[in-house]
């Protein structure tokens, strides 16, 4: 981004919460927020200071033409973060520019005003939507621009997000930001390394900040058909810019922990993606460019120690403390059948074979490393509410039995509709995919005598209730491969 | 480099063996280009040339897709996988090349160039090349996994023949001798299934083709 551009002091990005603690549903740095996207929903549709021109820049929908500003989000590759971080830098600038010739607001609010954030995973009530975004109308009585009935009516309803959707936990376990875009391999906290790539060109599954929350969030928001569960229109929610704050945020919480280092290959820091700045005039930005949020303009009011994040539970995914090996993960077991997704439980069982590879054989055919994949997720329409994914979880009839010991990390569905999409040029595989390192849990099963390679369960369970049949999800094959 | 690099990359690349085919093909076909084929040849031996011509033109384009497929199989499974799919896949293109050889005998290249240059412009076109990388994940082992990576291999053979049939039934006008025509199709067919976002080639490639018809009426 241009240096011109940069500013002498940070503005601070606030959370919605806080900012409600502290003066209620409207504090002015929201009613700004407010006001400044009804400017943006006010403009015509073709100019790219315009809500429906910034959402495009995200996702047209099918049939829509694209260009080189639009249809143009980083999903399921490392160009995941830094791309939506400059999205937002500039989708920032161009609500401040309406903020600032906006006659209602107040001079200090103009000269303070940042995006805020929303920190879902704070504890108390932070997991409910933020009153400001779930009132129909403004305090003078006016339709709130933030406020759309296209959400999963529980969300507009208050009810809180569920806690496994909201939960960074697993993703800031990940040791590394990005791993090699291969079949079998977890892809890293940041995501797969890629090309430019915008949703399913590669087969490759999202990162573990994408999938857990960002994924996670999107659909319990959005709910089945609701904006924020699919790519085209999950930025007409305004609440959309304040989850991608949030996990923007994240970003800096991961990088804080000790040996956590953002990657230096050229491919990552040098392609550049197109924009528009607030006069609406042609920009180019690169991840370089965006990796000193202070230059960019902004800091967030906390970016907590990773102590300070929720406690850790009987986890499963704390890395194996073990260099990733050089040679490709092998699939050792999968399941035969498809399985379906309706809303309640569903499981599947396959038997795991002895690798075969020279490089595991020549290890005793000990795996360094193990992955679970579930593979080709397919279905119409996105069900809303992710399933949570267990590995050998117990029958419920011991009451003892806890089961996020055996969560290994959430199927999600953000997307779903471009899985199979033949309509827009960014095909590259059949399905979702997931990939999760479930390394520590097999070690720790193994050494309580609970695995057993004739008998892998998988089990998926809804983490929110639906009224009635979700709309069904199809899981191709499950499986299970060692590194 | 030392022989275990050596297999090291085969354990990544598990498709360098079908590369090395789709090689064997192309200088098996430069081996034989002063020898006189086309439509004055027996049938047979014209759709034994079209047979080798297929393998050296679809097969680099697919390899991307067979590395994956090849890599999402059991590890004893790998190579046995490939032939497979690739196999079905060329016995789809045989198929054509029985219908096109013979149909083709007495067409004009230069026709069948501009026609393939107005079906790069057209939405099915794009559709079947998106449809190609539409590969289901298969089963892990026994027949079921035999049969369902056959199916596989026909279905990316279908959703190929569809995407291509016009630039390949110009082939079988020229035949298989046509090494300069050969070498650029198959740049473009490769290059319309690893590119990513690779619509934005079908201007370029009209034009190319375009210009070949004209070369080809000159």
């Amino acid at each position: 981004m241009r240096e011109t551009q940069r500013m002498a002091e940070p503005l601070i990005r606030r959370d919605a919460w806080g900012l409600e603690e502290e003066e209620g549903t409207w504090h002015p740095i929201l009613q700004a927020y407010a006001l400044g996207v009804g400017v943006m929903q006010e403009r015509d549709a073709d100019d790219p200071l315009s809500w429906e021109y910034q959402a495009e820049v995200h996702g047209v929908a099918s049939g829509r033409p694209p260009d080189e500003f639009r249809n143009q989000c980083q999903h399921n590759t490392w160009f995941f973060l830094p791309w939506h971080r400059m999205y937002l830098a500039w989708f920032e600038r161009i609500v401040r520019a309406a903020v600032r010739e906006h006659p209602e607001i107040p001079t200090d609010v103009k000269d303070a005003w940042a995006l805020p954030y929303w920190n879902y995973d704070r504890g108390d009530s932070t997991a409910r939507l933020p009153t400001a975004f779930r009132e129909p109308q403004l305090s003078d009585g006016s339709d709130n621009p933030l406020f759309t009935p296209r959400r999963d009516p529980a969300i507009n309803d208050g009810e809180p997000l569920s806690d496994w959707a909201i939960s960074a936990q697993l993703a800031m376990e990940e040791e590394d930001f990005a791993h090699e875009a291969i079949p079998g391999l977890a892809p890293g906290f940041g995501g797969p390394i890629t090309g430019w790539h915008h949703f399913g060109e590669g087969r490759t599954p999202a990162g573990a900040l994408e999938a857990t929350p960002h994924n996670d969030v999107h659909g319990e928001i959005g709910g089945a058909g609701g904006l924020m569960s699919v790519v085209a229109t999950a930025p007409l929610d305004p609440v959309f810019w304040l989850h991608h704050a949030n996990v923007d945020r994240l970003w800096g919480v991961w990088l804080a922990q000790l040996g956590r280092e953002n990657p230096t290959d050229t491919a990552w820091t040098g392609l550049a993606f197109d924009f528009h700045d607030e006069q609406g005039a042609p920009v180019t930005s690169t991840a370089g460019e965006v990796l000193d949020t202070e230059a960019l303009g902004y800091a967030y009011d906390e970016i907590p120690t990773p102590a300070l994040l929720s406690e850790p539970g009987p986890r499963r995914r704390a890395m194996p403390g073990r260099p990733l090996p050089d040679h490709p993960p092998e699939l050792v077991g999968a399941s035969e059948e498809k399985v379906e997704l309706t809303g309640s439980d569903a499981s599947v069982a396959f038997p795991v074979s002895e690798p075969s590879s020279p490089a595991l054989l020549a290890d005793e055919g000990r795996p360094s490393r193990v992955y679970l994949n579930v593979e080709e997720v397919e279905g119409e329409q996105s069900p809303g509410a992710s399933y949570a994914v267990y590995l050998n979880l117990p029958d419920d009839t011991d009451a003892d039995t806890d089961p996020e010991a055996y969560h290994v990390g959430n199927v999600s569905f953000f997307g779903i509709e471009l899985a199979q999409d033949i309509d827009n040029d960014h095909t590259g595989g059949r399905g979702l995919r997931f990939a999760f390192d479930i390394t520590t849990l097999v070690e720790r099963l193994t050494e309580e005598g609970s695995w057993d390679p004739q008998q892998v369960r998988v089990t998926f369970t809804p983490l929110r209730p639906t009224e009635g049949e979700a709309p069904p999800v199809r899981i191709g094959r499950v499986g299970i491969y060692y590194q | 480099m030392t022989a275990l690099a050596v297999r090291r990359i085969g354990w990544s690349h598990p498709e360098l063996a079908a590369a090395a085919v789709a090689a064997g093909a192309w200088a098996l076909l430069l081996g034989h280009a002063e020898h006189p084929h086309g439509p004055g040849e027996p049938y047979l031996a014209n759709l034994s040339g079209w047979t080798v011509m297929a393998v050296a033109m679809m097969v680099p384009g697919a390899l991307a897709d067979v590395r994956i497929v090849a890599l999402s199989s059991m590890w004893p499974r790998r190579q046995r996988t490939i032939a497979l799919f690739l196999g079905s896949y060329v016995c789809v293109w045989i198929a054509f090349g029985v219908v096109a050889v013979a149909a083709a005998a007495e067409a004009s290249v230069g026709v069948l160039l501009a026609l393939a240059a107005a079906w790069e412009l057209s939405a099915w076109k794009w559709r079947a090349v998106r449809r190609c990388h539409l590969i289901g994940a298969l089963p892990p082992r026994g027949a079921s996994a035999d049969a369902a990576c056959a199916r596989a291999g026909l279905r990316y053979g279908w959703r190929c023949v569809v995407s291509c049939w016009p630039l390949m039934l110009a082939m079988a006008a020229a035949g298989h001798q046509a090494m300069a025509l050969m070498a650029l199709l198959t740049v473009v067919v490769a290059a319309e299934k690893i590119v990513v976002r690779s619509a934005r080639l079908r201007g370029p490639a009209a034009a190319l083709l375009a210009g070949a018809a004209l070369l080809a009426f000159v």
